[in-house]
């Protein structure tokens, strides 16, 4: 018995050896927190604020003593417990495995809702002050695209609005935008809700995407919702209606909207004369379901009907106005499925079907514009290990555009039928968490244009420490001329893009400073004279140029507490001979200096978001036929200034219901903007007059109400 | 000779029994701690106190759960710094891991891991609103498997708490969830002496008076 007890109180009442010491980093910084414990045992300690600490222990001989710390590589010591052990000191060294891989950027705006490494966000779209709520109007805000006010396109790096594709989940939306009479600017057809991710990509994009000469946009649409609820939206324009319903493994959302600009445009003056505004008729059914295997599987079906007439001057002549009628019907069907069919490969298929038709009326002409067309695509993407990836796959494309316009009771079809077929593979090294490299390469066939085409890409990005990294992206980019082109003739080859790009990114938490320079040389771009419009040889691949440029980005989010704000700056320097051009000269759409400044701020206080964006070009080319040939283009338009602001309130707990109260006012300012100038030949003074281009208004606004009803 | 090897066998389970005791007494003080813990310093005490013995005792899954819960708290607590906070539950999730293999107990990872998510959510609200529909399902699960568990109600109302008004949150909203999990804490069999997890209670008591 005597035993027993002297054994357990042998064993609780051993020796202690006290150690004690001191823990930095490299930088000298104590490391507050940090465990230094002794190897196989329960004792051991943390450090304080002053990298300090001391603990004893009933160990003895040699032992192992380990300091650990977050984010730093740990360190082992041996130690003799029958020596001192006090006044130890450790140094830790970051570890460099925990740092961010390093990711190719070059040319891409990511703002896929990830953890990390993110610029710009889904959220940024809808509560951009300038972009009422539209897509393509809050990329404009981003360098390297441009504001084009008549447009509404997105405009690329020197690029055409028709040089820039948008993807949903992969799959290409051939007519993103809704159907507007010249010089009235667009919006996209797609509500920004739709999506969870978007990467906007301004050149030397990956060997999956081809038929795109600048830009490439890929929006992910939303997985499955976590409840049901009712959205109703009440705006000046109209009302919308969506409910979201959540099943078992799957969940739809099916969404109304009805606009219709008639009552906005009594109280508010527009200087075209409307006959019809535009009304639109807009639906979408988004079905998701999640299948074995982490697979998820999503049905987008969209629906959009859009009318409006107006009175179309006759300029240069002495005739009253004609009057314009247009309906445009649009669907877009896809289903797309992701999932793992072995541990390492995924695969990622898809197939959609546009269908769009405008018929335009004028006068005693009526022209039908009708496009099918359909896509199947097939993409894997293996995973070796860490450090290899291999995507590769292809896409079967179907193109059937034809054009009818009628002249009393002539009627004459233009037609264009094609099948492309592209295949691409894309390896992905990252021999360490600092330098990754991509080299993938694309090959396109057009069955009808007879063309076949390589195009290599090549990315590359090396990460120099913590916060930077250089990156800089190679590629040849084709795309199909336009419609308006092969409808005459399909001896045309696709016009082609090369980009070099060189970004330097720095990034520390919230705040990202990007620059990027580029360059990009453009080939065999379609070129005819005017007179000759009819006629098959009047197209012909003649056409060449190049765009150069820097573009800066910074954005903060860290800085303001409950806000955040960028800045972005873009100097264009481009020239193409092209189309009906005399000379080589800068098309008119785009500005040498282009600035957008952004700021959000969310005020909690007073339940209140709000906005505000600041844009500013430089004047833009513009011809005047008065001129000789020299001068072509040589001309520009005043500078252009837009001060836009939003307010939202979320006025819930005055309602007593979820309810949002939302106000936007585009060029508060009333800047006077002038976008370019039309000339037509005045007979009485025989010679052209300049008319410039406008906003329909000076300033835009718009009031809702968002209403959330839950289950 | 049967005295000295019965001496033997007394010291020799008296020495198994004192490792099994200092398992059980290190976890209780650490525990003890751990509930009195309020500031981020405390919390990475003890998550390194939980660390050491999860390492030691790898078949439990308890210390590990523990080192799980004590980051999160701390991701929780860490108000300047993103990154930390990210790297705070990115070693949760990985204990977490550890001590959903370990335990056929699935109800108290199930409610931690929502947690991890909904603390993953708040480090960055509005640029993680894909996460948010994650987050809100993983909620929802475990308040649907686990109504009797009071840490799965608080979780709840947290999330309905800070959900804005007009998205159909608020302190109104929340306030149910908290009263029934303020009774399930008043009625829990569990006491600071048990091993179990018990956390939570003065959360959610700060958060009922918040509701007031």
């Amino acid at each position: 018995m005597l035993f027993i007890i002297i054994a357990n109180s042998f064993l609780t009442l051993t020796a202690q050896t006290h150690i004690s010491g001191d823990i930095k980093n490299t930088k000298g910084l104590p490391l507050d927190g940090a465990n230094i414990y002794i190897k196989d045992s329960y004792d051991g300690a943390t450090s304080d604020v002053e990298g300090k600490f001391n603990f004893e222990t009933s160990t003895t001989g040699t032992q192992i003593l380990v300091v650990q710390y977050l984010g730093y590589n740990s360190v082992e010591k041996s130690i003799d417990l029958s020596k001192n052990n006090n006044n130890l000191s450790f140094i830790l060294m970051e570890d460099t495995s925990s740092l961010e891989p390093v990711v190719l950027i070059a040319g891409s705006f990511d703002a896929s809702d990830e953890k990390k490494a993110v610029v710009f966000k889904p959220m940024d779209i809808a509560t951009t002050a300038s972009a009422s709520g539209d897509i393509y109007g809050a990329l404009s805000t981003l360098p390297g695209s441009q504001t084009v006010g008549e447009e509404g396109r997105l405009f690329v790096r020197g690029g055409e609005a028709y040089e820039a594709k948008t993807h949903i989940d992969g799959l290409q939306v051939d007519v993103p935008y809704l159907y507007r009479l010249q010089d009235i600017p667009t919006r996209g057809r797609f509500s920004p809700l739709l999506f969870s991710g978007t990467m906007f990509s301004t050149g030397g994009y990956s060997a999956e995407y081809g038929q795109a000469l600048s830009s490439v946009l890929l929006l992910t649409t939303n997985g499955i919702p976590s409840e049901d609820k009712i959205n109703i939206s009440l705006y000046s324009l109209g009302l919308g209606l969506s409910q979201t319903k959540v099943l078992k493994k799957s969940a739809y959302i099916l969404s109304l909207d009805y606009s219709n600009f008639k009552p906005y445009f009594n109280v508010i003056p527009q200087i075209t004369a409307w006959k019809k505004p535009p009304e639109s008729f807009y639906s979408t059914l988004a079905f998701v379901t999640e299948t074995k295997n982490d697979g998820l599987n999503k049905t987008l079906i969209s629906y959009n009907r859009d009318e409006s007439k107006i009175l179309y001057p006759y300029y240069g002549y002495d005739q009253p106005n004609t009057l314009i009628s247009l309906l445009n019907n649009n669907v877009f069907i896809k289903n797309s499925h992701k999932q793992y069919i072995t541990d390492r490969t995924k695969i990622h298929t898809g197939i959609s079907f546009n269908y769009d038709k405008t018929l335009i009326e004028l006068d005693t002409i009526a022209i039908d514009d009708k496009l099918i067309s359909s896509q199947l695509k097939t993409a894997l993407t293996t995973r070796f290990s860490n450090k290899i990836e291999l995507s590769y796959g292809g896409d079967l494309f179907y193109k059937n555009y034809k054009e009818t316009i009628t002249i009393i009771s002539d009627e004459s079809d233009f037609i264009f039928k094609d099948f492309q077929g592209a295949l691409f593979a894309e390896a992905q090294f990252s021999p360490s968490p600092k330098l990754a490299f991509r080299l993938g390469v694309r090959g396109e066939y057009s069955n009808t244009l007879n063309s076949s085409k390589i195009m290599p890409r090549i990315s590359l990005a090396y990460k120099i420490n913590k916060y930077s990294q250089f990156s800089s992206a190679y590629g040849i980019f084709n795309q199909n001329p336009e419609f308006q082109y092969l409808k005459f003739t399909d001896k045309l080859d696709p016009e082609t893009a090369n980009h070099f790009i060189l970004n330097y990114q720095y990034k520390n938490k919230n705040r990202v400073f990007r620059v990027e320079g580029y360059y990009k040389k453009y080939d065999n771009l379609v070129t005819y004279i005017t007179e000759n419009i009819n006629s098959e040889d009047n197209y012909q691949n003649n056409g060449f140029g190049y765009a150069k440029g820097i573009d800066i980005f910074y954005r903060d989010s860290e800085t303001i507490k409950n806000g955040n704000f960028w800045f972005s700056y873009s100097f264009l320097d481009t020239e193409k001979l092209y189309k009906d051009f005399v000379n080589s000269a800068t098309p008119s759409f785009f500005s040498k200096h282009n600035f957008s400044f952004v700021y959000k701020q969310w005020i909690s206080k007073i339940n209140s978001h709000i906005g505000m964006t600041y844009t500013f070009a430089s004047g833009r080319p513009y011809f005047d036929p008065n001129k000789p040939n020299e001068l072509f283009l040589s001309d520009k338009t005043k500078n252009y200034n837009n001060l836009s602001i939003n307010y939202a309130y979320d006025m819930s707990n005055i309602a007593k219901f979820p309810v949002t109260f939302y106000a936007s006012v585009n060029n508060v300012l009333g800047s006077k903007n002038i976008f370019g100038y039309k000339n037509a030949f005045n007979t009485n003074s025989n010679s052209y007059d300049l008319i410039p281009i406008q906003p329909q208004a000076d300033r835009f606004y718009l009031i809702a109400l968002f209403i959330t009803l839950n289950k | 000779m049967k005295k000295i090897i019965i001496i033997f066998v007394a010291i020799l389970s008296s020495l198994i029994l004192n490792a099994q005791n200092r398992y059980e007494k290190e976890m209780q003080s650490a525990l003890t701690s751990l509930y009195e813990s309020k500031k981020l310093q405390d919390y990475k005490k003890i998550a390194n106190k939980f660390e050491q013995i999860a390492r030691i005792k790898k078949e439990k899954w308890l210390p590990q759960y523990y080192v799980a819960y004590s980051y999160t708290v701390m991701s929780r607590l860490d108000e300047e710094d993103t990154e930390s906070r990210d790297l705070a539950l990115d070693k949760a999730q990985e204990y977490l891991e550890k001590a959903k293999n370990l335990s056929s107990n699935t109800q108290e990872t199930i409610i931690l891991q929502a947690y991890i998510f909904q603390s993953r959510f708040f480090i960055d609200p509005n640029t993680r609103l894909s996460s948010f529909e994650k987050t809100s399902k993983a909620i929802l699960d475990a308040v649907e498997l686990y109504p009797n568990n009071p840490r799965a109600n608080l979780i709840h109302g947290i999330q309905i708490f800070h959900k804005p008004a007009f998205l159909g949150g608020g302190a109104k909203k929340a306030k149910p969830y908290f009263d029934i999990a303020k009774k399930l804490y008043d009625n829990d069999s569990q006491t600071e002496n048990s091993l179990y997890p018990y956390w939570g209670k003065n959360t959610n008591d700060y958060y009922s008076e918040q509701c007031n």
